[in-house]
């Protein structure tokens, strides 16, 4: 049923129907549909509108996405470059070995030339040369012409120090403790404390004046083997009270402990002394190391309580 | 009620339904694009540096680049050939230079096709969307996506003149073998600039965009030339060229670059160098920072190392009877019988060659670095090392080959059996080596001790947990081909270890140095109880088990030992020269015995030990033949095989055996 409101004829619809506002609304629809189709200016408005809102949107998408990765790896790269760097300046600046070691990292090595830890070589002690590499090997490796750099680096506690060729195949190579390392200055190192402390030298103590007996009735080449710098000693503040002589040899040398009574308090001074020199004070302050036949000793013996 | 008078009030109905659909579907419109405004992504300018990436690249050991990651190379549009630009976009998007980033009427019909033909989805994407897609969304098919991604379309339309897109595009579409934007697949599938491309070249790389790897040119040639025929269709289609340029095209022939069609032999040892660099620097500084990486790989060595792989398992599937692995699954494992190379410097340790199985792309699992198999009578050197050190026994002293019993605390006592289950009596140290006499074996390491085999193992650079049982002598512990190839090493350099490695050095991308491989060498082992050991190695390749190196012709001084484990699940052959360590193993992941077709198994002298010889014979070609080093107090004596007194000249078959001086 219709409503009583519809109209009853066709001519009532289409006036109805095709009134003035209704066609004129009708064709603004068309033309509105036929521009977008021609001219796209929906795409152009949302486009423009786009653009324009564009610096307030996010960094989103995987071209961001890449790009920050990329700024990741170029900052990880720096950084790993920049630490290189600094650490071969510095390696390239440093005026001892000591300083040298002093500035690498437990994270990474240096690398530097052959001249370079040449240099540095020479302006150390020799007994504390020969703890690193003989100067015979140094010379025969220098004379095989092959060597062309110097890579250090930290390892378990030590330093270790490799002499390489052009194909980086290592030449020799040595490690140091931190011991050893402190004796390749130029100046005697000092330890905090007594003889007691450093393990290496249990069983091997000995009064210094008896120490310094000993070695006073010895040749000068000896004495000279025992104590290349028996200067530095004497310029050493406080007296010495007990020396020490390690268990380890290194390269034909051993440490020699000398324990000065400071105001500071007990400190011990570390030096380096051949192996065959040193041996033979040892046998004069213990003469049951020397064979029986030639074990004469003028002193009366007697071992340092520990 | 007149008919007219109903229709055209049904007609009213319609428009007004019409009407309100529209006016809906243009609100829903607005409110989606509320919605999806509010997270879009910013578009970066300009738009043609996005590609702004260093390449990381792969270095042989003779300087060659192997591998390139990332780096797109940006071609300007004005050094694109022409028929390449008219291919693309006759292909890709006709009405490129017409539309304002989204093809409204071909967007329409889509529409509908998805919607009202079930299982049909057609796309309608323009060039510009494909740039929006690829540069900013996932590969996700959703409705939201996709209004996304044509609201950013239209934003590059308007951002962006039609050149400055499409130089965009074509820099960075896939073309597949690893090959993005135009420039690098001119060079990668025709070895020329992408100016230089002519016409029946541009429709055939124009071709490939739609499914790189369906239409790769080097892998289905027919595929691809099908394509490049529609290309060409649709350039003649769209007015672009003539019928009979067309056909010149199609008739003409395409030269694909030769290089890079052929496989890469080399992809185990790049998935190990990638995954060390990941492993130091991080995935994105190995993807995205431009690193230079300088590598141990011998390029011709490893493709020997490949061929002679492939060729060896081959040759096995054949005498198993596999060269069609279904028609027995029950033998057949998921990944076919299976192999791992691995070749090592004797005096360096660099790694020169690394196969890890038979195709890197059906089966990545790299066998020579990841697989713990175990090696069998191939760890018997550092049992002997252990006896000839530790209990001063010489080559020339007599132990018998008989049943053996070793009681083992708290358990029931081991009772190893040789593999022939034939017993030969008394017999020379040397000579119950080089014949794997297994019963010999348990009653040295049940006198040295399973811990004096283990020290050794590690002395010689064996990482894989091993546990201080008497079998550990025999390989009953899993490891790898590398640990032995490079533990191995150690012995041929005369018992200075160098620990394996393949990457010499790494840079960045200006040049500067972020680490070198120093060539350290510690020495392990007694230089004159190791030669005693190589001396008896040697005797395996020349009368032993492994005698088949001889008989394929490998003539240069070697030493070496087999490896077979319980029900031939493995075969092993490791071996030396003075300059190059080469292990290899063979059998299946599944660790399925390995039988002939006779029910004869497959020992390491049989399946590992040819392919050795293969590989070695062509590694070392040219060489000079160079023996081992013998220090100054090593001396040669004949002995008798079984008495080990010295021989006479009547004595049969007598051993010549390494002694030292004072240990006699």
């Amino acid at each position: 049923m219709p409503a009583w409101s519809e109209p009853q004829d066709l001519k009532t619809w289409m006036v109805r129907g095709l009134s003035f506002r209704g066609t004129v609304l009708f064709l603004s629809v068309i033309a509105i549909l036929i521009s977008e189709v021609r001219f796209s200016w929906v795409e152009v408005l949302v486009g423009r509108y786009l653009a324009v809102t564009n610096s307030h949107r996010p960094e989103s998408g995987s071209v961001w996405e890449q790009g920050r990765l990329k700024q990741v790896a170029t900052q990880t790269l720096e950084q790993m470059v920049t630490q290189q760097l600094t650490a071969q300046r510095e390696a390239r600046e440093a005026t001892s070995l000591t300083q040298l070691i002093d500035g690498l990292s437990t994270s990474q090595g240096t690398m530097i030339s052959a001249a370079q830890f040449k240099t540095l070589y020479s302006q150390i002690p020799d007994v504390a040369a020969r703890t690193l590499f003989s100067p015979i090997l140094m010379l025969r490796i220098s004379a095989d012409k092959s060597w062309d750099r110097v890579y250090m680096e930290r390892e378990n506690g030590q330093v270790g120090i490799y002499l390489l060729d052009r194909g980086n195949n290592v030449l020799s190579y040595t490690t140091l403790t931190e011991q050893q390392l402190k004796s390749t200055g130029t100046e005697s190192p000092v330890l905090a404390g007594t003889l007691d402390g450093q393990p290496e030298f249990a069983g091997r103590i000995y009064a210094a004046d008896r120490f310094f007996m000993a070695l006073d009735t010895l040749s000068p080449e000896t004495q000279q083997g025992v104590l290349s710098q028996p200067r530095t000693l004497l310029a050493a503040e406080g007296t010495p009270v007990r020396v020490g002589i390690s268990d380890e040899v290194t390269a034909d040398m051993i440490r020699i402990g000398v324990e000065m009574d400071t105001p500071q308090g007990r400190q011990v001074l570390l030096t380096m002394g051949q192996e065959w020199a040193v041996w033979q004070v040892r046998m004069l302050l213990e003469p049951r190391l020397s064979k029986p036949s030639s074990s004469k000793s003028i002193w009366p013996l007697r071992r340092e309580e520990q | 009620m007149t008919v007219s008078l109903r229709l055209f009030r049904a007609a009213t109905t319609i428009i007004y339904l019409m009407a309100t659909v529209g006016a809906l579907a243009a609100m829903g419109l607005f409110c989606l694009f509320l919605v999806a405004v509010k997270d879009l992504p910013r578009v970066p300018e300009p738009i043609g540096r996005i590609n702004d990436t260093p390449a990381t690249e792969i270095f042989s050991a003779d300087g060659r680049r192997i591998l390139t990651i990332g780096g797109r190379e940006t071609v300007a549009l004005d050094d694109v050939s022409y028929p390449f630009i008219q291919a693309i976009l006759a292909t890709e998007d006709h009405r490129f230079w017409e539309h304002r980033g989204v093809n409204k009427l071909r967007t329409v019909k889509a529409l509908w096709i998805t919607l009202f033909e079930s299982g049909k989805i057609q796309g309608a994407s323009t060039i510009t969307q494909q740039l929006a897609k690829n540069l900013f969304f996932s590969f996700d098919r959703t409705y939201v996506r996709k209004f996304r991604e044509l609201l950013v379309a239209l934003q590059i339309e308007a951002q962006f003149s039609k050149q400055e897109i499409l130089e965009a595009y074509i820099n960075q579409i896939p073309f597949g073998v690893g090959a993005y934007g135009i420039g690098e697949a001119a060079r990668t599938f025709f070895g020329k600039p992408a100016g230089g491309l002519n016409l029946a070249e541009a429709s055939l790389l124009a071709g490939l965009p739609k499914s790189p790897t369906r239409y790769n040119p080097f892998r289905y040639p027919e595929r691809a030339r099908a394509r490049q025929h529609v290309v060409l269709e649709r350039m003649v289609a769209t007015g672009m060229i003539s019928r009979e340029e067309a056909m010149e095209a199609e008739a003409a022939p395409v030269d694909l670059r030769t290089q890079g069609r052929s496989l890469r032999v080399d992809s185990y040892f790049l998935d190990a160098v990638m995954k060390t660099l990941e492993e130091t620097y991080s995935p994105e500084v190995v993807y995205h920072g431009g690193l230079r990486v300088y590598t141990t790989l011998d390029v011709g060595m490893q493709q020997l190392a490949e061929t002679a792989l492939q060729q060896g398992i081959t040759q096995l599937e054949s005498q198993m009877d596999m060269i069609d692995s279904s028609k027995d699954p029950v033998v057949a494992d998921d990944n076919g019988l299976q192999g791992a190379l691995v070749a090592v410097e004797v005096n360096t340790g660099a790694v020169k060659a690394l196969v890890g199985g038979r195709d890197f792309f059906q089966t990545p699992y790299n066998r020579a670095l990841q697989s713990n198999r175990q090696p069998g009578s191939g760890f018997k050197p550092f049992l002997y090392y252990g006896v000839l050190e530790s209990l001063g026994k010489t080559p020339a002293d007599v132990m018998v080959d008989k049943p053996v019993a070793i009681p083992v605390a708290g358990n029931p006592p081991w009772k190893p059996r040789n593999f022939e289950r034939t017993y030969n009596g008394p017999m020379v140290i040397k000579k119950a080596f080089t014949e794997s006499v297994n019963t010999v074996a348990a009653q040295l390491v049940s006198a040295v001790g399973p811990d004096a085999v283990i020290r050794t193992a590690r002395r010689c650079g064996i990482t894989s947990p091993l546990g201080s049982v008497y079998s550990v002598a025999l390989g009953t512990f899993g490891v790898s081909p590398l640990e032995m190839a490079a533990a191995y090493a150690t012995f041929a350099s005369g018992g200075v270890r160098h620990p394996p490695f393949w990457i010499r050095r790494v840079e960045d991308v200006s040049g500067r140095v972020l680490e070198e491989h120093i060539i350290t060498g510690e020495r392990v082992l007694n230089e004159s109880v190791n030669y005693q050991l190589v001396d008896m190695m040697s005797g395996v390749i020349d009368e032993g088990t492994g005698n088949v190196v001889r008989r394929m012709g490998f003539a240069l001084p070697a030493a070496g030992k087999t490896g077979t484990t319980n029900d031939y699940n493995d075969a092993w052959f490791t071996g030396f020269t003075p300059n190059l360590s080469t292990s290899v193993w063979v059998g299946f992941d599944r660790g399925q015995g390995m039988r002939d077709k006779n029910g004869a198994g497959i020992t390491g002298g049989r399946g590992a030990a040819p392919i050795w010889a293969q590989f070695m014979k062509q590694a070392t070609e040219g060489e000079p033949p160079r023996t081992f080093m013998a220090p100054p107090d090593i001396y040669f004596k004949k002995v008798n095989p079984e008495t080990g007194s010295l021989a006479g000249f009547w004595t049969r078959d007598p051993v010549t055996v390494a002694m030292r001086k004072g240990h006699s």
